[in-house]
């Protein structure tokens, strides 16, 4: 296709001045003006085939070749509505899956922000040898490299204000910088408040990002200095969806934790989720967070680290240029003074990571998942192309005279390759089509329940985009030459003479080429159907093991929510919060349907903890308890169903007094780790490293599980809470969420500005921390059947072929007198010894392949032995199903029938 | 395909007219009458270039890169399409007259003396 095109009447024009040139050459040899241009014709020869010559090497030809073809194709598609309709539909499953996958992996980890110039945002990191020294230190979910947790190599993106504004200085190689941080509040624009997430943002963020307001203006530096007047900018989603898309709210005053902020402004539409999938829909100036939090880090101490720190490289600066220069400045003035962050031994460094795509803690915390996914539906796809091709292979040998005839009408072997290519494109061509369709609609329901299982709400765009669209039609046009090719080429092989001697219906005789390629088909569809099940088979043994696990209480009929005194108003320290909270606990306990209700400092079960520090007084610090800890209000081992082992649980009286040792109620793993096997109770421990005696051990309860259901039991202490911002337990006679309203009521008579949020039963809460697994082992065992569904249908294709093609033969052999199990066992005998071949090829392949999901596992090895034999069982059933019915129909034949079938 | 009368010229070997094609045009732009007149002047009316077939080679020659053609008159005050040599042309010609001799040097050697009898 790269000849220049040349028109023909150009051509024309040529032939005819060779024709002029020439008869005057025959002029001048005396011929009349006539016999000159007679025999100047003559000499050219055949006119015409030279002009078809040129025709033949242009261009015009190679489309209308590609038009014949397409036109062709689609009589030929429409002609076969059964087989074109389940290749289609098989395609577009296929396809249909992986574009889902694939939108789903665009819209958390590869779409770049909407902003000028997103390749030249880069995020901070640092990393050390040592912990640093810190007063305040915080580290970031959506670190590029994850937030290291081991001491051995701390690693973080938090910096302190002072360095931000150090690294800002550096404008030699970024032309902007700007900090940020993460938030959530009670915001309440005019009706009613509701907890959102935010950013604390630096004044030149958004001027650094390049965005604008649609509706008044963003925030800048003015702004983000102590003592300027407050000021809040919204995000366009917030503005329409709840706020009506009304432009009045402009300079109205709004409340954040009950602080007024007037609003500014409004992002545009497309101004960016940071972090892809987590929606912010507020911004505030840095310096109003002291407004909002009187405990915010403050902006001198160089030893808080608090604020991500997001570069604009400057257009001719290379990442390792600014790397450079930017930790030249960072060792030197975090190794020196008397605040030194760092040792000079620790080695501190600054590394750079790209940000076009945003932060990151959506693509760690799913990337794992998406993976595996992306790679089962590669899988499928693979499937689904050897179920097509098996298709066309056994349409071609139906076909062989329809090309025998082509081929001895002319049509030379590469056009009938290019006709079946283009057959099979145009099959591919409509799956793509179809699937898209598919995937949009499975995206969508994919999105919905990711969010409806994350604690913070999750607002991820999976809109069909040209990355997802280009991506869907280059899988749609590799998968029309992977199932076409092989069939085309052996369709266009073919001896034509034989051929076309066959009589009318029968089908051609089929060359043991085709056949092995059928059968390598069918052994491929049986090895990949393992794999998948394989993986589905331990992730949902996975799912039932953690269903099942033991959380050391009972998790059935409790209902877990938050209360949010802050929105009302009131003052509340400690003591009030005291009070309020056994207020509340009072009223719950007694509603009707309420067996009893307590409450905590937070959630179990939710994947988070506290934890502290414990020893015995007067032990070297080295035999020092790290525990897990969660201060707890009066009956919630009684609510919680948590069995007391020895001692007592808290009493009223405990959460009265502050006389030190306060008392302490520990689980087994506690006592056994710091007591042994020694009696715990009346023991005194010390918290964090001090001398005096914080604590006495009043009671030993049962091991419970507290971060998470997948963790460990760890050892826990439990302490009377006596503060503000509890989450209540309640236990329910019946479903616990049917007293939702009720619960509602009873806080509101309490004070009608709290806030109940946060709302699920334990057993959701739970089912919410292991969602990962859920979405991962639901999508593998709905993939696995999509699998075995195609490989079953490909077995079935397999046989029903051979017993069609060998229906003269069965029919001899039964008029010789063979037995009919005989029958069966030679027509369904291919396809068992295939199977068996997939499966024994699938089990090694998923024996060396799923360590891979290691980390997704739980209570179960990658290489599962009960796992892995009722896989291989469950596709021998199916599969010797799928050999039996065709086979059966071979049992059944008539040998009368059967020998006049020609 | 011809409807020249029988002069009992010879016949080009497969490949060859590209290659005195390519040699016509050494001496400068020439159309496509010119260059088929110039072949039979060149070999002395032994070889008859089928005009049908030297189109296509023009094309084909055209395509590969190794003439260019432009519209221009000719010597009569005709318009003509003038086929030119380009450097590729150039090379290739070079390459593909070394191949020629070598190939007729050694067809002679086996042919030897006898041919010559003849």
């Amino acid at each position: 296709m790269f000849r220049r095109r040349r028109k023909e009447s150009d051509f024309s024009a040529e032939i005819e001045s060779h024709i002029e040139h020439e008869s005057e050459g025959f002029r001048e040899q005396g011929l009349s003006e006539e016999q000159a241009r007679a025999a100047a014709r003559r000499s050219f020869g055949n006119l015409l085939h030279a002009q078809e010559n040129f025709y033949e090497a242009g261009v015009w030809l190679w489309w209308d070749h590609l038009w014949q073809d397409v036109r062709l194709g689609l009589r030929l598609l429409r002609r076969a509505p059964g087989f074109t309709a389940i290749a289609v539909l098989t395609l577009a499953l296929g396809i249909g899956a992986n574009a889902a996958i694939f939108s789903l992996i665009n819209a958390v980890a590869l779409r770049s922000l909407p902003v000028p110039n997103p390749q030249q945002l880069v995020l901070l990191q640092w990393a050390s040898h040592n912990e640093p020294n810190v007063n305040y230190f915080e580290r970031f979910r959506g670190c590029p490299s994850g937030s290291g947790r081991s001491s051995s190599s701390p690693t973080a993106c938090s910096f302190s204000y002072p360095m931000f504004e150090q690294i800002r200085a550096m404008r030699d190689v970024f032309s902007g910088v700007l900090s940020f941080r993460r938030t959530n509040a009670i915001v309440r624009v005019g009706g009613n408040p509701g907890k959102l997430w935010g950013m604390y943002v630096s004044g030149d963020f958004f001027s650094t990002l390049g965005a604008r307001a649609v509706v008044g203006r963003t925030l800048d530096g003015n702004d983000d200095v102590s003592g300027a007047e407050p000021v809040i900018v919204i995000s366009y989603r917030y503005w329409q969806n709840e706020l009506g898309a009304d432009s009045t709210v402009l300079g109205k005053t709004t409340t954040v934790n009950l602080k007024p902020f007037r609003i500014v402004g409004i992002t545009g539409r497309d101004f960016p989720d940071f972090d892809p999938g987590v929606p912010v829909d507020f911004w505030l100036p840095l310096a109003a967070e002291s407004i909002v939090n009187p405990h915010a880090p403050s902006r001198t101490d160089a030893n808080s680290l608090w604020l991500y720190v997001l570069a604009r490289l400057k257009p001719d600066v290379t990442n390792s240029r600014a790397e450079a220069e930017l930790n030249a400045m960072f060792v030197s003035s975090t190794t020196s003074g008397p605040t030194a962050l760092f040792k000079g031994d620790d080695a501190p460094r600054v590394t750079l990571y790209r940000a076009a795509e945003g932060l990151a803690s959506l693509r760690t915390a799913y990337a794992k998942p998406l993976y595996v996914l992306m790679t089962a539906v590669g899988l499928i796809l693979l499937l689904a192309c050897a179920n097509v091709a098996g298709l066309m292979i056994a349409r071609s040998s139906a076909r062989q005279k329809e090309m025998a005839v082509r081929n001895a009408l002319g049509a030379p072997r590469l056009r009938i390759i290019r006709q079946l290519l283009t057959e099979s494109l145009l099959l591919s061509a409509a799956g793509g089509a179809l699937g898209i369709f598919f995937a949009e609609v499975a995206a969508k329901s994919l999105v919905a329940f990711l969010s409806a299982n994350s604690n913070v709400p999750l607002q991820i765009d999976v809109g069909i985009d040209w990355r997802v669209l280009g991506f869907t039609l280059a899988v749609s046009t590799i998968v029309g030459i992977l199932f076409g090719f092989a069939p085309a080429l052996r369709g266009s092989r073919i001896d034509v003479a034989p051929t076309l001697k066959l009589s009318g219906g029968q089908p051609g005789p089929i060359g043991r080429q085709s056949s092995r390629l059928s059968n390598i088909l069918v052994v491929a569809q049986v090895a990949i159907s393992i794999l998948v099940l394989v993986g589905a088979g331990l992730l949902g043994r996975t799912v039932l093991n953690l269903q099942k696990a033991d959380a050391g209480f009972r998790t059935e009929n409790i209902l877990v929510f938050s209360v949010d005194m802050t929105a009302s108003g009131l003052a509340i320290d400690d003591r009030r919060g005291n009070r309020l909270n056994q207020e509340l606990q009072n009223r719950f306990a007694a509603l009707p349907g309420v067996s009893s209700a307590s409450y905590s400092l937070g959630p179990m079960l939710i994947g988070g903890s506290f934890g502290s520090e414990y020893n015995l007084q007067g032990a070297p610090p080295s035999s020092a308890l790290s525990a897990d800890l969660l201060p707890v209000g009066p009956g919630f081992f009684e609510t919680m169903e948590i069995p007391l082992v020895a001692g007592r649980t808290f009493t009223r009286a405990d959460f009265e007094s502050s006389a030190k040792p306060q008392p302490i109620v520990i689980n087994r793993a506690f006592a056994r780790a710091l007591f042994g096997n020694g009696n715990p109770l009346g023991r005194v421990l010390t918290e964090d490293q001090s001398q005096t005696s914080d604590w006495q051990v009043i009671g030993m309860v049962g091991d419970t599980k507290y971060e998470n259901i997948r963790k460990e039991i760890a050892p826990t202490a439990f302490t009377p809470y006596k503060y503000r911002l509890s989450t209540f337990e309640l236990r329910t006679q019946g479903d616990p969420k049917a007293l939702i309203s009720l619960v509602r009521q009873a806080v509101g008579q309490v004070n009608p500005n709290f806030l109940m949020l946060e709302i699920s039963s334990q057993s959701e809460a739970i089912d919410k921390t292991i969602y990962q697994e859920r979405l991962v082992a639901a999508l593998l065992v709905l993939f696995s059947l999509l699998g075995l569904a195609l490989a079953s249908i490909g077995l079935y294709g397999l046989v029903a072929y051979g017993v069609a093609r060998r229906t003269h033969e069965i029919g001899v052999r039964m008029a010789l007198g063979a037995q009919r199990h005989e029958i069966l066992w030679l027509t369904a005998k291919l396809g068992f010894v295939l199977t068996g071949v997939g499966i024994v090829m699938g089990l090694a392949i998923a024996a060396g392949v799923t360590r891979y999901l290691q980390s997704l596992l739980y209570g179960v090895r990658p290489t599962d032995p009960w796992t892995f034999a009722s896989i291989a069982i469950l596709l021998g059933c199916v599969a010797a199903f799928g050999c039996y019915v065709p086979a059966r129909r071979a049992m059944r034949v008539d040998p009368v029938v059967a020998l006049r079938y020609e | 395909m011809s409807t020249q009368e029988a002069k009992n010229h010879l016949e080009l070997l497969q490949g060859t007219l590209d290659l005195l094609i390519l040699r016509t045009l050494i001496f400068g732009p020439q159309h496509g009458q010119g260059i088929a007149r110039a072949i039979q002047q060149t070999s002395e009316e032994e070889l008859l270039v089928e005009h049908g077939a030297l189109y296509p080679a023009l094309q084909r020659l055209e395509a590969r890169g190794w003439i260019s053609a432009k519209w221009g008159t000719s010597l009569n005050n005709r318009k003509a399409r003038f086929y030119s040599l380009t450097s590729a042309g150039r090379k290739q010609l070079v390459r593909e007259t070394t191949k020629w001799k070598r190939l007729t040097a050694a067809i002679g050697r086996i042919l030897g003396p006898e041919a010559k009898g003849s």
